[in-house]
């Protein structure tokens, strides 16, 4: 190590002066104490960003919670048929009288 | 200059921690700036690592407990976001410790500063860049610094035993360079 002692010392082949690196410093600090400060802005922006988006993914699981339990109330609803039920039920006067429509008013039918 | 231990108290204090970290890199920061921009070699990247070791480690105080030294905690810290600018650098597809780093970096020396090409301490820089990046930080800390083995170790992660190695294998391959290349 004494050799390259020596033959350089220990100098560097660069310009700055300790003014630059003292600036430099003093710029470095004045960044630093800011950025804690613009990040504690944004650290409050960080926590709203995932409260919102914790609230979009609840609504959208109950709104997918709340379509399965009807669907599968709807399938239940299908596998009793209710209404097959209900017609059999129904006397034929019963069902005369539901009737939408009468059968002469579809000339077709008669033709 | 204040000393280690009254800088870690004003660390601590909440109204004397602004005044705490502005000693903390007058004290420091000096050695620290060297130290990056050795490693990365370009003053405008050594800026930019500087700036980040800064903010890191003012947003990082909580979390020094005193288990090292303020010394190298800040060195690990000033290392790490060196080595980062320089793995930018580099881009994704080149590692910091392949060949081309030392080529690229002794033409940004010359690009980036007005050097003198046949001062001894410019050769001895481009000797330097002929280090593998992991070798040049050891031979630099323990050359510059003159930080004992253990703490190179402590920041660098690595061997006690391979940092001497590497020093050693460093100095063999520098005294070479200068041989074959100085006037």
């Amino acid at each position: 190590m004494k050799d390259l002692q020596q033959f350089a010392g220990k100098r560097m082949p660069y310009k700055e002066d300790s003014d630059y690196v003292s600036s430099l410093l003093d710029r470095c600090a004045d960044k630093a104490l800011a950025a804690k400060g613009g990040r504690g802005g944004e650290n409050v922006k960080a926590f709203w960003l995932r409260v919102s988006s914790a609230a979009a993914v609840i609504a959208v699981a109950l709104v997918m919670c709340f379509n399965l339990t009807r669907n599968s109330e709807f399938d239940s609803y299908k596998g009793s048929a209710p209404l097959a039920d209900v017609i059999a039920s129904m006397s034929d006067d019963q069902l005369m009288d539901i009737a939408a429509y009468e059968l002469d008013e579809i000339p077709e039918y008669y033709e | 200059m204040a000393s280690d231990s009254e800088i870690i108290e004003l660390l601590r204090s909440d109204t004397e921690r602004e005044r705490g970290f502005r000693l903390l890199l007058k004290a420091y920061g000096d050695k620290l700036y060297w130290h990056i921009r050795r490693i990365v070699v370009s003053r405008e990247d050594a800026e930019d690592a500087m700036q980040e070791t800064s903010i890191k480690v003012y947003s990082k105080l909580d979390s020094f407990k005193g288990d090292s030294s303020l010394y190298t905690w800040l060195y690990t810290i000033a290392t790490n976001e060196a080595l980062q600018v320089l793995r930018r650098r580099c881009g994704l597809f080149q590692s910091i410790d392949s060949e081309g780093v030392g080529e690229r970096l002794r033409d940004t020396m010359y690009a980036e500063n007005d050097v003198d090409s046949d001062a001894a301490e410019t050769v001895f820089q481009e000797a330097l860049l002929t280090l593998p990046t992991q070798q040049r930080l050891a031979f630099n800390m323990r050359y510059y610094d003159e930080m004992p083995y253990e703490e190179i170790a402590e920041i660098t992660g690595k061997n006690v035993n391979t940092l001497k190695a590497n020093y050693h294998f460093a100095v063999e391959k520098i005294k070479k360079f200068i041989n074959d290349n100085a006037i």
